[in-house]
């Protein structure tokens, strides 16, 4: 398909990672567009035992509430300039960006057992993550392809799809007494963010 | 076609689909007057009476009035709901690139017997949508 060409809500929007089948841990991000989504190629489902090897499966994470801003801050900076009314400005070294995902939380999806998303948190090890804008849901017929960076799984649809390599570092529950519990996952990130890319 | 033109083709056009009148639940749309309409049918009017983003967009609601057999408990009403739901609830409409209409999640409300027709049950399926054009 392609980049959405229409004004919207992204509220088919994914987040997934990827390198839970790996046999070693991964330690550099991908360098092309094609590695990215080779490694997001084929979803397994959470709590099921993922291959060992390539291609990398990936799992995704469901019921988010709320996404934080996605890609690099731009930290700018002024520079005085004699002679001028106004300072010039020049790009800095951003700080990476804290990435807080809000969940609405469903504990079973999220308990410290091998192949779940709980199991992850903290665990120190990197994986490769990425977020999909989406207006509407995949029409990918394969339900372990639907969400995958292939033209017949997220290609099927309008997509524009953003990498980064991060550790889940940490899970805060919200207990509320009137609305749904909800989850905070912190993310931290490792690598650039590339994309936009699309399938 | 403007963007009310454009809402009409594209939501209308949903219920001329193969898979929603294999349902086999008539539907007419709104200032249509439907003769022996029998026991069970829907009404459709589109209300684009909300705000857009731009001078292009607008949004509002899809009403659909639900009309059942009176005296016969509202599952029946429910389930046509439910079938409504399937094809219209989160549906992102492309009528052409640069223009979408979503729409949101529903809500329904009886309303009790129908005052022209007190032998019919009303319930009024609502759902939000946007419309969004590219200036």
């Amino acid at each position: 398909m392609a980049h959405i060409s229409s004004i919207g809500a992204g509220i088919f929007s994914d987040l997934s990672y990827s390198g839970v089948g790996a046999e070693t841990e991964i330690t550099a991000a991908p360098t092309t567009e094609g590695d990215w989504k080779l490694a997001f190629a084929q979803e397994v489902a959470n709590g099921t035992v993922a291959t060992a090897g390539a291609p990398l499966e990936f799992r995704r994470i469901k019921d988010i509430r709320e996404f934080p801003q996605m890609g690099t801050p731009p930290n700018i900076v002024n520079i005085p300039t004699y002679g001028f009314k106004t300072s010039k400005q020049v790009q800095g070294q951003a700080d990476a960006p804290s990435f807080e995902v809000t969940l609405n939380f469903v504990p079973s999806d999220w308990v410290n057992t091998a192949n779940y998303h709980g199991n992850l948190v903290g665990n120190g090890k990197l994986y490769l993550f990425r977020f999909t804008l989406l207006n509407t849901p995949s029409l990918g017929a394969t339900a372990n392809t639907a969400y995958a960076s292939i033209a017949g799984g997220l290609g099927t649809v309008p997509n524009s799809q953003y990498f980064w390599m991060g550790k889940m570092e940490a899970l805060q529950i919200n207990p509320q007494l009137t609305d749904a519990n909800t989850a905070v996952l912190t993310i931290s990130i490792q690598s650039e963010f590339v994309g936009p890319y699309t399938s | 076609m403007g963007k009310y033109a454009n809402l009409d083709t594209k939501i209308f056009a949903l219920f001329g689909t193969s898979s929603w009148t294999a349902e086999g639940i008539k539907t007419f749309p709104a200032n249509f007057v439907a003769m022996d309409a029998g026991t069970e049918f829907i009404r459709v009017s589109i209300i684009p009476a909300g705000p857009g983003i731009n001078l292009k967009s607008v949004s509002g609601i899809v009403l659909i009035e639900i009309f059942v057999e009176a005296n016969k408990g509202p599952k029946r009403a429910s389930y046509i709901a439910d079938k409504l739901d399937i094809f219209l609830s989160g549906k992102n409409l492309m009528p052409t690139t640069k223009i979408a209409i979503q729409l949101g999640s529903s809500a329904i409300s009886p309303l009790g017997n129908d005052p022209d027709n007190p032998s019919l049950y009303r319930t009024s399926y609502t759902i939000p949508f946007n419309y969004f054009e590219v200036m």
